[in-house]
């Protein structure tokens, strides 16, 4: 009954593994498609936007990567249930401690990024907001005569 | 199932602790279900780190109660090993979530 469920904890371990896997693909495929876009946009106005949006592509990923590693980390709270040897404790130990700095250390460059420029506080919801802005700027830099 | 199975607190442990993993997994699917529907990363992040925290406390329930069958130096080190890292998760998931709470707060006061 005891390995039963330990069998089950593994897989649910698994599985939320396997969702934190599929955000990070997406918010790197998702970035990826947005830095080309910004990359194959050649003017005049775009190229004076670029900084702005290929740091707030940084930053959205970077907020996706976060997410993705609190899952990772639920996932090892999982696993604790399930580590039986001495090498196993270790090594879950070890994943942990390196996917919560780097959970720490990526917050903190969130966060710092925010109190540079408030506008990106909120950071989710007003993300189309928050483009569209650097879109009417650039439109307003495209009506304005040479 | 036999009745001595029934007094085995390890079993009861274990039960408790499964518990704790059905919650988080609970919790992980709604965050998902949650990013799905408003792409609200912030919200999602909150609602993993209350996952994980409400789990790791039916997880230490459930340790509490194996300590009740520690018989050898072993097991006491290897309890306190898990324990400890379980520990330093929970500090995490407690900050995450004081400040993800206050970046929600600034998010309705502006």
């Amino acid at each position: 009954m005891e390995g039963l469920f330990k069998l089950w904890t593994s897989f649910l371990a698994s599985g939320v593994e396997a969702v934190a896997g599929l955000i990070i693909a997406f918010a790197a495929l998702q970035a990826c498609i947005r830095a080309l876009l910004i990359f194959l946009d050649r003017s005049r106005a775009a190229a004076q936007y670029e900084g702005i949006q290929a740091e707030r592509i940084r930053l959205r990923l970077g907020r996706w990567l976060a997410l993705a590693l609190e899952f990772e980390l639920g996932a090892d709270i999982l696993r604790t249930a399930i580590a039986p040897t001495w090498t196993e404790v270790g090594q879950l130990a070890a994943i942990a401690a390196i996917r919560t700095l780097l959970n720490y250390f990526l917050q903190q460059e969130i966060d710092r990024a925010v109190r540079r420029d408030p506008e990106r506080a909120h950071p989710v919801q007003d993300e189309p907001a928050s483009v569209s802005s650097v879109n009417s700027a650039i439109g307003k830099l495209k009506n304005e005569p040479d | 199932m036999s009745l001595t199975d029934l007094l085995h607190f390890t079993l009861w442990a274990s039960c408790i602790e499964f518990v704790g993993a059905l919650l988080l997994v609970g919790y992980v699917l709604g965050a998902l279900f949650l990013l799905l529907r408003t792409r609200n990363i912030l919200h999602a992040q909150r609602l993993v780190a209350d996952g994980a925290i409400a789990c790791l406390s039916f997880k230490l329930a459930g340790t509490l109660l194996k300590t009740i069958e520690l018989r050898t130096w072993q097991q006491i080190l290897m309890l306190c090993a898990i324990l400890a890292l379980r520990t330093i998760l929970k500090r995490f998931f407690v900050w995450e979530r004081m400040r993800l709470q206050r970046l929600q707060d600034q998010e309705k006061h502006a």
